[in-house]
């Protein structure tokens, strides 16, 4: 522990870290004893089954639900005393990822994508550039990188799911957050869409280095993309390793009754 | 093919689109018509002297308002016109929900005309055979409904007002009959439009057990429209009470005609106490027919098991649309075993207040000015005893209005030329042929000429309502859209929940306190009426449009608060979340308000309707334009002319009515 706090004064500091975290909703403790650092850099999943609090665990990283027992360091600020210029720093460097929801339908896909400067721009400005684009060629750019760059002008509604949340992507390409926190992007998606998002984010984060937390209901894209997995059940910590080390035994005690629902057994793990 | 389309897709989307351009630039281009329709005075802004006075009466008013005068005889005195106002209101909205049963049921085809076996073939002449009112003697009967209510609609309840006072005197009686025979209009109109708009498959077996078209409509229509019927009726009773409060400025008495009176000696600590009334009576109001939805609503989701034809058309509904409710209770089953009390309780409830309105007005009330009872319903025994028609020998020139044919070479041959001699008639191309029409000046010289004729002249003054309403309604919106920032409990309260905040102590205070400060002010802009709003405007900057503006932009301000306001907290906080680093302000600007945005404009643009009536009345007290034309010509018995400007009134009431029906925005349905 005491290395540790030296390291993190030595190195950038860890964009995620949880001390023993707890959170409660009504008096019932949905996340209990977390303890948890994720390094600069590192691309990591977290798996289990549903209400095992893996929703929790990320509004608990982003700041929106405060721990109500140890503590929860994100890009470094406690997440219990954030206002000012630091509630702005931080949120301008976390990006997020949701299943849906993601985009306002009501806006342009160029307006859509340009929200990821709202951190770094005045009012005036960002008020301006929904009549008129500011840095269009920022937007212009990271669609061509989502291979969107034909959409430029599109409503988000007449765009398919999968271009839809490509879109989001492309909004955090605009905004360049120092930590990205993706929950379950791809759970709406079919299997083929859904591995080229979770592509898309790992390019991503490879290439600006950016540290990725990606929640997933597929264990298929486990394999490849992440340096770490994080599984997660009751509200506490079951365990965490390397992708290559889950096994079927893993799985079958993870889940419980969900595993059969879900075709586990199908999956190509190390027995 | 397939390539073709999605070729034409891309190239659409990578083309910038203009639409909010055009949007834009229509907003401004309707600002400049208004601003170069009529003579605006912005002496009272700009006039640093005249702005030193404003400024001081309204520190007077507002400095009087914080110490408004309670002495007891002056809280009784206000007390009682409040009682007044509130049995005027009760008194009308009773008449015109009678008036308007019989008026709707012949005005809508459903229930008078019914199913119709044309006897003619072909589908189009078919179609013609259903306009043409002679065919049958219900159709003739249905068609004249329709006109007595579009008059009876179009016809503002001041000016309503002005007539009577003509035929009844002043006092209560006539603001309530001036408000019922408004109300009747509206009323009718919507409930046939209701009536017409049920699904004739879904009454089709009261039909088919061989009901007649009375049967038809009172088993079949009348409770499958019922729900929305009873909600138009408590809106309408809303704001029957908020226009009782006014209406005395043209004689209707109650709480308006003592504010009027006050406000012109300047007597700021006795207004005050007025308008506190006055928000008391409209926010009471309010809160009634909120409670009354909510219970409403209540019973809808306990019976929603009824078995009865009548409970699962009032279900579907109220699915379809909103909750509602009134007195006159539908057919609701609370259980089959025993008799439905409810409905009897609020009949009850509802007899018994309009009971107490006509005692009071009658006998209870001792508003006047030596706090003696007076007998308020005594000229109404006259109108019965036949005394008061006498009076309304100028109701027939009224109904002749003016038409100055003369001046346009038509009519009367040696008037017409007598005229001409005069130099007083119109000659349109005397120095402007019309093939000069691409010269500004042969605009100016043909507006010139034109305005030799009284119809033209007529036709002008219309705009001036036409241009307060546009600026008002401009100027409200704006302030609404900056004002729902600091209202919306969703920014101020809640916004830890979508940002991840945790404020100070002293933060959570400063954003409680601006909405506090926020909501107090949206409900003192709408609680009081534009006409009172204009009353204090007059007041301040002297009459004209600047004052009529800011009154309607005032109100407007409270109205679209409270309903902009209501879309945005009904966004779920989870929508706010993504909003990658912007701070609350531009959350609000860039996230909340794209999501609500046609909703808010919808909003507006009801709004400017009901702006363009408010305008025409707001005339009628001193601001100008139609309205004021109308009852200067009234008071100077000039009936004729003041009927060509009656004329117009209705006319401009019926455009702006057709136009928002072709824009597909009407009320009912939604």
């Amino acid at each position: 522990m005491n290395t540790d706090s030296i390291d993190a004064q030595a190195v950038p500091e860890h964009p995620v870290r949880l001390q023993g975290a707890a959170v409660a909703y009504g008096g019932q403790r949905v996340l209990d004893d977390i303890s948890l650092d994720i390094a600069p850099g590192e691309r990591v999943a977290v798996i289990g089954p549903s209400g095992a609090g893996k929703t929790t665990l990320f509004r608990l990283i982003a700041g929106l639900v405060k721990p109500v027992a140890g503590c929860a360091l994100t890009l470094g600020e406690d997440t219990r005393r954030l206002r000012g210029r630091r509630l702005a720093r931080l949120r301008r460097e976390l990006g997020f990822l949701y299943q849906q929801d993601n985009l306002i339908p009501q806006l342009r896909v160029v307006h859509n994508v340009l929200m990821g400067r709202l951190g770094h721009w005045s009012l005036a400005r960002a008020l301006l550039s929904l009549l008129w684009p500011q840095q269009i060629e920022r937007a212009r750019a990271a669609l061509a990188r989502v291979e969107l760059a034909d959409k430029l002008w599109a409503l988000p509604d007449e765009l398919s799911g999968g271009q839809q949340q490509r879109v989001a992507v492309a909004r955090l390409i605009v905004q360049q957050p120092r930590l990205v926190l993706a929950d379950e992007p791809v759970s709406a998606l079919d299997l083929r869409l859904g591995r080229e998002i979770i592509g898309l984010l790992c390019q991503l984060a490879q290439r600006d280095g950016v540290t990725l937390v990606v929640n997933l209901h597929t264990l298929d894209l486990l394999q490849g993309h992440f340096d770490r997995v994080i599984a997660l059940r009751g509200g506490r910590l079951f365990w965490q390793g390397e992708p290559a080390q889950i096994t079927q035994h893993l799985l079958r005690e993870l889940y419980g009754a969900e595993y059969r629902a879900l075709h586990l057994d199908e999956i190509e793990v190390q027995e | 093919m397939v390539s073709t389309l999605a070729l034409a897709a891309s190239a659409r989307y990578e083309r910038r689109p203009l639409g909010h351009f055009v949007a834009l630039l229509a907003v401004l281009l309707a600002l400049l018509a208004a601003f170069a329709a009529a003579d605006w005075d912005w002496g009272a802004l700009t006039d640093a002297e005249r702005r030193a006075q404003a400024a001081a009466r309204i520190g007077a008013w507002l400095a009087a308002f914080a110490r408004p005068d309670l002495s007891p005889d002056f809280v009784r005195h206000a007390w009682d016109l409040t009682l007044q106002t509130l049995s005027a209101a009760i008194l009308g909205t009773a008449l015109a929900v009678l008036l308007a049963w019989p008026l709707a049921m012949g005005a809508s085809r459903a229930v008078c005309v019914g199913d119709e076996r044309s006897a003619v073939g072909g589908k189009l002449v078919a179609r013609l055979w259903r306009w043409l009112p002679l065919r049958s003697p219900a159709a003739l009967l249905c068609a004249a409904c329709r006109l007595v209510q579009d008059i009876l609609r179009a016809v503002p309840d001041f000016v309503w007002a002005i007539i009577l006072v003509a035929l009844v005197g002043l006092g209560p009686l006539t603001g309530a009959l001036a408000l019922a025979l408004n109300i009747t209009g509206i009323l009718a109109k919507v409930y046939s439009e209701l009536w017409d708009s049920v699904d004739p498959a879904r009454y089709g077996q009261v039909r088919s057990l061989g009901g007649g078209r009375l049967a038809t409509f009172l088993y079949g229509i009348r409770p499958l429209a019922s729900r929305n019927v009873l909600s138009f009726t408590l809106m309408r009773a809303e704001c029957a009470i908020r226009n009782a409060a006014v209406i005395g400025a043209v004689g209707g008495g109650g709480l308006g005609s003592e504010i009027w009176y006050q406000v012109r000696f300047g007597a700021w600590d006795k207004v005050g106490t007025l308008i506190l009334f006055t928000l008391l009576l409209t926010l009471a109001a309010d809160l009634v027919s909120n409670t009354i939805r909510r219970q409403l609503r209540g019973d809808q989701s306990r019976q929603s098991g009824g078995a009865s034809c009548a409970v699962a058309g009032a279900g579907d509904a109220s699915r379809q649309g909103r909750p509602e409710g009134d007195a006159v209770a539908p057919p609701i089953a609370v259980g089959v075993s025993r008799p439905p009390f409810g409905p009897w309780l609020a009949t009850g409830l509802v007899v018994l207040a309009l009971l107490w309105s006509l005692w009071f007005m009658g006998w209870g009330n001792r508003g006047g000015e030596d706090g003696a009872a007076r007998n308020h319903l005594a000229p109404a025994m006259e109108l019965l005893s036949g005394e008061a028609w006498g009076k309304l020998r100028f109701f027939e020139r009224l109904l002749q209005p003016e038409l100055d044919l003369a001046a346009i070479g038509l009519g009367d041959p040696s008037k017409a030329a007598a005229r001409l001699k005069q130099g007083k008639a119109v000659e349109l191309f005397a120095t402007h042929g019309a093939l000069d029409f691409w010269r500004p000046s042969a605009w100016l010289a043909w507006q010139q000429e034109l305005q030799k004729w009284f119809v033209w002249r007529v036709v002008e003054s219309a705009a001036i309502p036409l241009a307060i309403a546009v600026v008002g309604t401009v100027l409200g919106v704006a302030g609404a859209i900056l004002l729902t920032y600091p209202h919306s409990a969703s920014f101020q309260l809640h916004a830890a929940r979508f940002s991840g905040e945790t404020p100070a102590p002293w933060q959570r205070a400063l954003r409680a306190l601006q909405l506090a400060a926020a909501r107090a002010t949206a409900v003192i802009a709408r609680g009081v009426p534009e006409v009172m709003w204009a009353f204090l405007c007059i007041a301040f900057f002297g009459p004209g449009l600047v004052a009529g503006t800011l009154a309607i932009a005032l109100h407007t301000l409270g109205v679209l608060t409270r309903v902009f306001g209501e879309a945005v907290d009904n966004q779920p906080l989870r929508r706010f979340e993504p909003t990658c680093g912007g701070s609350r302000l531009a959350t609000y600007g860039l996230v909340a308000v794209p999501r609500v945005w046609r909703d808010w404009m919808t909003y507006g643009f009801f709004q400017f309707e009901s702006n363009v009536r408010a305008a025409v009345v707001l005339g009628l007290v001193g601001v100008g334009g139609l309205g004021f034309q109308f009852s200067f010509n009234f008071e100077w018995f000039r009936f004729e002319r003041a009927g060509t400007y009656l004329l117009m009134i209705v006319l401009l009431t019926v455009l702006i009515d057709r136009g928002s029906r072709l824009l597909k925005l009407s009320r009912v349905g939604r």
